[in-house]
């Protein structure tokens, strides 16, 4: 089916850290050139949309609030509905997005990528609250991904850690979860099929096969955290591209 | 009457704490009651035993020292540490490791080669269980393809009366994060406990292991074709008795009582 519109992940696929990588102005541009509906679907959680829009734009980015999907502002929607009184595993730059969320005598449990949380002290008090009831959001439940000095081991590890030691599950909010696709395709244009969207990332298996899996295309980028092999590892990526200009050449030239 | 299901119990796993003792963070911990006589009646009897801990945050010695302090006289290698497992098993493999493992228990390693490691060995760290070393074990499994080793794979233990987090869920962290299942030395392995039994001279059918962890001591005892004995002191909660997974052979109140089963059938 022809593609109409892009959800394009963020950290690996057009920065790393506080730069954009090659090609990516160029790939916006063309896409914005031709109209095409684009909206950046990002799990990162360690700081608010405020901040992150900040470091794109110092990038060199143009963007506004609106282009941004974040996973953190879904966990927040999910904690308002279900009326969870959450203890926060977020990073300070995180937390002005969970403003108004009541968090005194916590009955849950919020984890997103915190590094200055992830020690055994703070750890421990999670796993406290689990033992005796409270549940377990995620934000996302990434492996790792890239840092300005390499790999760097991601939220779904210390998810796991908090789940294994509680016996729980943690309801996990950001990509790869087929809800979470939904919502961002809604939030992009709600006449949009999931069919003609192309979900693009550098995460073979939370961003590219948790969009086919919500029925949308997917393409695996061979930027960011991508490993050589990984479009053969674990599932079929529909696309798979050097980097996001490759991908808007593409999209650009079946129109 | 409670009874052990099963043959004449020959000889004894034990585990230490949470059985023996209670732990607590600044002291030696407290013997629990009954287990110091406990021991001594199962010895005058002729009856066999062995320690299984997974205890990895001193090293063997120091912890024998500590048991002396609180009253017990078992003799130091009587006592099976996972340290002692695992560098068992690096030796056999030629494995080098990178250790993320308590400061005091890092001289029972002096004996292996740590340049250029190729393994990497997590033990019961922490405080040292931060971000950032959790993030070099990490690279080391996922990068250099390093072998990964877990002391025992506990998911918590009680000291000074609160649940605290073990090693597991930081190897649960790392076997995720680098698509690797880790190699666990101690409790709940098999192979850990066979050790045990070849220790003692007996068949699985001779023995009992008593624990208060239902998953590492019970389980983990059952899979190796031994009766698991669940005490209700320690880590224990009782949410344990009605398990999903484990039906212990035995649920008794202390370690004291279990003496008394296994004397009274003499």
């Amino acid at each position: 089916m022809k593609i109409r519109a892009v959800m394009i992940d963020l950290s690996g696929t057009v920065h790393v850290g506080d730069t954009l990588l090659p090609g990516v102005m160029n790939a916006i541009t063309k896409l914005k050139e031709r109209k095409v509906p684009l909206k950046y679907v990002t799990n990162t959680s360690k700081e608010s949309r405020r901040s992150l829009l900040n470091r794109l734009t110092s990038a060199g980015l143009k963007v506004d609030k609106e282009d941004i999907f974040t996973s953190l502002s879904a966990a927040k929607t999910h904690v308002m509905q279900n009326k969870l009184r959450p203890l926060l595993l977020l990073e300070k730059e995180a937390l002005e997005d969970f403003d108004g969320v009541l968090t005194e005598d916590p009955n849950s449990v919020v984890v997103g990528l915190s590094p200055s949380q992830f020690h055994y002290g703070r750890l421990t008090e999670a796993f406290n609250l689990l033992k005796s009831g409270a549940n377990l959001v995620a934000i996302n439940k990434s492996r790792y991904y890239k840092r300005e000095d390499g790999l760097a081991i991601g939220t779904g590890a210390f998810v796991s850690a908090l789940e294994y030691a509680a016996d729980t599950e943690a309801h996990v909010v950001g990509k790869p979860s087929v809800h979470f696709f939904h919502l961002a395709l809604k939030d992009l244009d709600p006449s949009l099929m999931a069919a003609e969207t192309l979900m693009v990332g550098d995460d073979v298996r939370d961003d590219v096969l948790g969009a086919q899996q919500a029925g949308l295309q997917g393409a695996l980028v061979k930027t960011g955290k991508y490993q050589d092999g990984d479009e053969k590892r674990f599932g079929d990526p529909n696309y798979v591209f050097d980097n996001l200009e490759e991908v808007a050449d593409f999209v650009i030239n079946q129109q | 009457m409670t009874e052990i299901p099963g043959d004449p119990v020959k000889g004894i796993l034990c585990d230490i704490t949470g059985v023996l003792k209670e732990s607590a963070i600044a002291s030696d911990g407290v013997a629990i009651q009954g287990s110091i006589e406990g021991l001594a009646r199962l010895e005058a009897a002729g009856i066999k035993i062995k320690f299984v801990t997974n205890e990895s945050q001193i090293t063997r010695k120091e912890l024998h020292a500590k048991l002396h302090r609180l009253g017990f006289s078992m003799p130091e290698d009587s006592i099976m540490p996972p340290a002692f497992a695992a560098i068992e098993f690096m030796k056999q493999k030629n494995l080098r490791p990178h250790l993320l493992v308590h400061p005091n228990v890092l001289s029972d390693f002096d004996c292996l080669d740590k340049e250029k490691p190729n393994c990497v060995v997590l033990g019961d760290a922490v405080d040292l269980f931060t971000y950032e070393n959790l993030n070099t074990a990490f690279r080391l499994v996922k990068e250099q393809n390093c072998e990964l080793i877990s002391l025992g794979k506990g998911k918590y233990y009680r000291e000074d009366g609160n649940l605290t987090l073990d090693v597991g869920p930081f190897t649960a962290a790392v076997e995720f994060a680098a698509d690797k299942q880790a190699v666990v030395c101690g409790k709940p392995d098999a192979a850990f406990f066979q050790a045990g039994l070849n220790s003692l001279g007996l068949e699985a059918k001779d023995v009992v292991m008593v624990g208060d962890d239902i998953v590492s001591d019970v389980g983990g005892a059952q899979k190796a074709g031994i009766r698991g004995v669940l005490v209700r002191t320690g880590k224990y909660t009782s949410t344990d008795e009605n398990h999903p997974a484990v039906k212990p052979d035995l649920i008794v109140d202390n370690f004291k009582s279990l003496v008394d089963l296994i004397l009274s059938k003499l």
